[in-house]
């Protein structure tokens, strides 16, 4: 991997930095006067239950009017977009000095001609996907053909790996967070996995350390995060196909995976789409296979101020699905479609990751 | 062209105060960048045993450094403290910043 020049590394150290200072200095005083105002309680009350889409907005407006009281909240939310433009405005032009170095490094590298890669360019690409800046990057998913360089050699290692964004709670392990949702899987041998939205296949890679000797298949819309994939699976052996497709509508058979997996990816599509993927998932399974999602917690899984912090990156960082994706019930969802034996639980503390599973009736 | 475009909301209350604090946090990271290499710098010199980081640190300008330096440090305060207060300037304010800049 490349390695960024001194004024790259160390603007992006700045930003982890800030970026922690803000999630956890900051938001403790946050918590602190919010919890001091009158209103506290009873809107703890009130959010604890499930509610319409409408219900939820009016709850979030008269949240984050009381929220917006705290000073130290307003700097935490101004630092928290600061940052999140800045990943890019200042991880672009650092990946950029080394694209040389970064192009001999993939054209030196080895295939183990173990990974597949199949894209579709006449594939029909959701009207809803197009045109997003996902997470405040210019062009979102494809916008950018070094991608892969800019997060494993720029945001990951300098701001995302302290945490404090998003659903992400600050000194929070994201990649640990991976390896804890899987061993939520109560199917103990799976000899097929299918990964719905992979990208990079960060999840999958995780997957192949946990289960060595099952067949992995990844599905994904973009595919500059399906190349990424392919070329980290065919650098470590890992044995991966990955496939651009709609999870609405994927190549596998009925009954034909053990176990689908879905990490962080629902709060990125509309509601109305994530109940067809989850359909669909329920007809590429086995009976008795499993489904396992990991996505941020929905709102009445969380108090009034991380609610408000969700709702935020709405429109703060380009996330256009986040509050409709936190204002329904996967598990229900997932009921509705057929599983059994659903449940829903949080693994670390402020609700993320947030782990929905169900099985298909044996 | 695809862009990112600001949110029309200001998170500080009004739009200047966001510009204001936009132009802090990049004087911030400006600041780190050049503390971290002048860091790295130091460290790269006494691995080649060009300085003594030690003797840096007990290192006492005087005589004409210490007077440079003290004309530099009442400039920059004068700049960057006074800014809110200097509301006009003469010919003389002008060519006394030149004069030590």
């Amino acid at each position: 991997m490349i390695t960024l020049k001194q004024r790259g590394r160390a603007g992006l150290q700045f930003l982890g930095s800030l970026q922690t200072f803000s999630s956890s200095t900051l938001r403790d005083i946050a918590e602190q006067d919010y919890a001091a105002q009158p209103e506290a309680p009873e809107l703890a009350e009130e959010f604890k239950s499930d509610a319409r889409p409408h219900v939820w907005q009016d709850r979030l407006r008269r949240a984050r009017d009381v929220v917006e009281r705290s000073k130290a909240y307003r700097f935490n939310r101004f630092y928290q977009r600061w940052v999140g433009e800045q990943n890019y405005i200042r991880a672009i032009p650092a990946v950029e000095a080394r694209r040389t170095e970064w192009q001999a490094i993939a054209d030196a590298k080895k295939p183990k001609d173990t990974s597949r890669l199949q894209l579709n360019p006449n594939l029909e690409i959701p009207s809803w996907y197009e045109g997003v800046e996902w997470h405040l990057e210019p062009g979102g998913w494809d916008g950018y053909d070094m991608t892969q360089p800019m997060f494993m050699a720029g945001i990951g290692p300098y701001v995302f790996v302290h945490g404090g964004y998003a659903a992400v709670d600050v000194f929070a392990d994201i990649r640990s967070q991976r390896g804890r949702v899987l061993e939520q899987l109560r199917v103990s041998d799976p000899k097929r996995i299918y990964e719905v939205g992979c990208g990079g296949a960060t999840t999958l890679s995780i997957a192949r350390q946990k289960f060595p000797n099952a067949e992995l298949i990844g599905g994904d819309l973009s595919p500059a995060l399906l190349r990424s994939g392919h070329f980290m699976s065919e650098m470590l052996g890992l044995n991966i196909t990955f496939r651009q497709e709609d999870g609405c509508n994927v190549a596998e058979q009925d009954n034909s995976v053990d176990v689908v997996i879905s990490y962080a990816v629902h709060h990125e599509m509309p509601p109305v789409v994530t109940e067809k993927v989850i359909r669909e998932m329920f007809r590429i399974l086995q009976p008795g296979g499993e489904m396992i999602i990991n996505d941020p917690p929905p709102f009445r899984a969380v108090n009034p101020l991380q609610a408000v912090v969700l709702d935020w990156d709405t429109d703060n960082r380009a996330e256009p699905f986040f509050s409709a994706a936190a204002s329904i019930n996967l598990a229900e969802i997932m009921r509705d479609a057929g599983f059994v034996d659903v449940d829903e639980f949080a693994l670390e503390k402020r609700g993320y990751p947030w782990v929905t599973r169900g099985r298909k009736p044996a | 062209m695809r862009t990112v475009d600001r949110p029309e909301r200001p998170y500080l209350g009004q739009k200047e105060l966001d510009d204001l604090m936009r132009m802090n946090s990049e004087l911030l990271a400006e600041l780190w960048i050049l503390r971290d290499r002048v860091t790295v710098l130091e460290h790269m010199l006494q691995e080649k045993s060009v300085i003594d980081r030690k003797q840096l640190n007990e290192y006492v300008p005087q005589g004409d450094l210490a007077k440079e330096l003290e004309r530099e440090r009442a400039a920059l305060i004068e700049r960057v403290a006074g800014a809110p207060h200097a509301t006009s300037y003469t010919f003389e304010s002008l060519a006394r910043q030149a004069d030590v800049g």
